[in-house]
C-alpha cells in the first residue's frame, strides 16, 4: 500500500463486542499499524480482547453511543497526527480489503471523504426492510442537504485529515450518520461513494440496530436540525 | 373547606421558596417567578370570582378550565425546557468522557506527539 503521510488510523467503535472484536482487530492489523478501538463503556471483555489483538484501546467510562465513540477515536487519531482516518465497525460486517479501494478513491478522486455503499457494485445480502429504510434515509438526507448518497448509514468511511478535523459529530447515538452528511454539506467537502460488501451475519444482525431504531434516529436528527 | 387546606399549604410552599432564594439555591429571577406563581394560585383560591372574570374575558367558560388549559400549556413548555437542558448535560457528559478516554489513552502511550 502506498505511503500516506501521518499514516492511516482505523477507528473501531465497540460496545459489548468481545466475541467479534478480536478477529476484526487482527485482520485490520495485518494491513494497518494504527488501529484504535473505542470501547464505549462495554460491560464485557471488549477492551481486553481489542488490546490483545494489538489495538490501542480508548475507554469511555460510561456508554455514550456510537457517534460519541467515533468522535473520540477521530479526535485521538488527529492528535496522533493521522493523515487519513478510517472508521470501521466492530461486529465483523466490513471487509478489510474494501479499505484499500477507499484509500485509492481518496487519492484518485481528490475527495475529502469516501463513504462505503452496500448498494453499489457487488450485492450485499441486505434484508429487504433494512434496504428500504436505508435507501429512504439516504433519499431524505439527500433532499435536505443536496448531498446525494446511495447508502445513508454505512459505518465504513475514510476521511482526509483536514476533513476529519472539520467534522463535529454531536449526536451521540446512531443519528450521527445523518449528521455526518450535514457536516459534509456544511463544510462543502467533496464526497465519493465506493462499493463495499456488508456481511450480514446472524451475529451482526443481532448485535446491530433493530429496524425500529429508525424512529429514534429520525427523531434525534430532526431535533438537531430544528434546534441548533 | 378547600381554601382552608390549600391556603396554608401554599403559605408553606412560599416560605420554602423564600428560604431557597435566601440560601441561593434559586437565583432571584427564577425565585421571583415561582413566588409570583404561588401568590397567583393563593389569590385565585381565596377569590375564585377573579378567575371567572379572567376566563370570561378570554372566552373560556369556567375558571377551572382556564387553570386546566394554562397548566397543560406550561407543562409542555416545561417539558421542552427540561429536554433542552437534558441535551446540554448529555453533551457535557460526552465531552468529559471523551476527555478522560483520550487522556488515559495518551498516558498509556506516553506523550501526545506523533510517533
Amino acid at each position: 500500500m502506498r505511503e500516506i503521510s501521518g499514516g492511516v488510523y482505523v477507528v473501531v467503535p465497540a460496545y459489548d463486542e468481545e466475541t467479534a472484536v478480536y478477529e476484526v482487530v487482527r485482520s485490520l492489523r495485518t494491513a494497518f499499524q494504527n488501529v484504535v478501538v473505542v470501547d464505549d463503556g462495554s460491560r464485557d471483555g471488549t477492551a481486553v480482547q481489542a488490546a490483545r489483538a494489538g489495538a490501542v484501546v480508548l475507554r469511555h467510562i460510561v456508554n455514550r453511543g456510537q457517534g460519541a465513540a467515533l468522535q473520540t477515536g477521530i479526535d485521538y487519531s488527529l492528535r496522533r497526527g493521522a493523515g487519513v482516518v478510517v472508521t470501521f465497525d466492530a461486529d465483523g460486517q466490513h471487509r478489510v480489503e474494501d479499505i484499500s479501494r477507499m484509500l485509492d478513491a481518496l487519492e484518485r478522486e481528490g475527495s475529502d471523504v469516501v463513504i462505503g455503499s452496500r448498494f453499489l457494485g457487488p450485492r450485499s445480502d441486505v434484508p429487504p426492510l433494512r434496504r428500504g429504510l436505508l435507501r429512504l434515509a439516504a433519499r431524505l438526507t439527500g433532499l435536505t442537504t443536496g448531498v446525494r448518497l446511495t447508502d445513508a448509514h454505512n459505518g465504513l468511511r475514510a476521511f482526509r485529515r483536514e476533513a476529519a478535523g472539520k467534522i463535529r459529530l454531536t449526536l451521540d447515538g446512531m443519528a450521527h450518520a445523518s449528521e455526518l452528511v450535514d457536516e459534509i454539506h456544511r463544510h462543502g467537502l467533496k464526497v465519493t461513494e465506493v462499493p463495499v460488501v456488508i456481511h450480514y451475519s446472524e451475529y451482526s444482525l443481532r448485535k446491530g440496530q433493530s429496524s425500529l431504531a429508525a424512529f429514534r434516529i429520525a427523531f434525534d436528527y430532526l431535533m438537531k436540525r430544528l434546534f441548533r | 373547606m378547600f381554601q382552608w387546606i390549600t391556603l396554608p399549604a401554599l403559605l408553606v410552599v412560599v416560605l420554602i421558596t423564600a428560604a431557597a432564594i435566601r440560601r441561593r439555591r434559586l437565583n432571584s429571577r427564577a425565585g421571583a417567578a415561582w413566588l409570583l406563581l404561588w401568590v397567583a394560585a393563593a389569590v385565585s383560591v381565596a377569590f375564585p370570582d377573579i378567575l371567572v372574570v379572567v376566563a370570561r374575558f378570554l372566552g373560556i367558560g369556567r375558571g377551572a378550565d382556564l387553570i386546566l388549559y394554562f397548566s397543560i400549556l406550561f407543562m409542555f413548555a416545561g417539558f421542552f425546557l427540561v429536554y433542552l437542558r437534558f441535551r446540554r448535560i448529555d453533551d457535557q457528559l460526552t465531552r468529559i468522557v471523551r476527555h478522560l478516554a483520550i487522556r488515559d489513552g495518551e498516558e498509556k502511550r506516553g506523550g501526545k506527539a506523533a510517533p
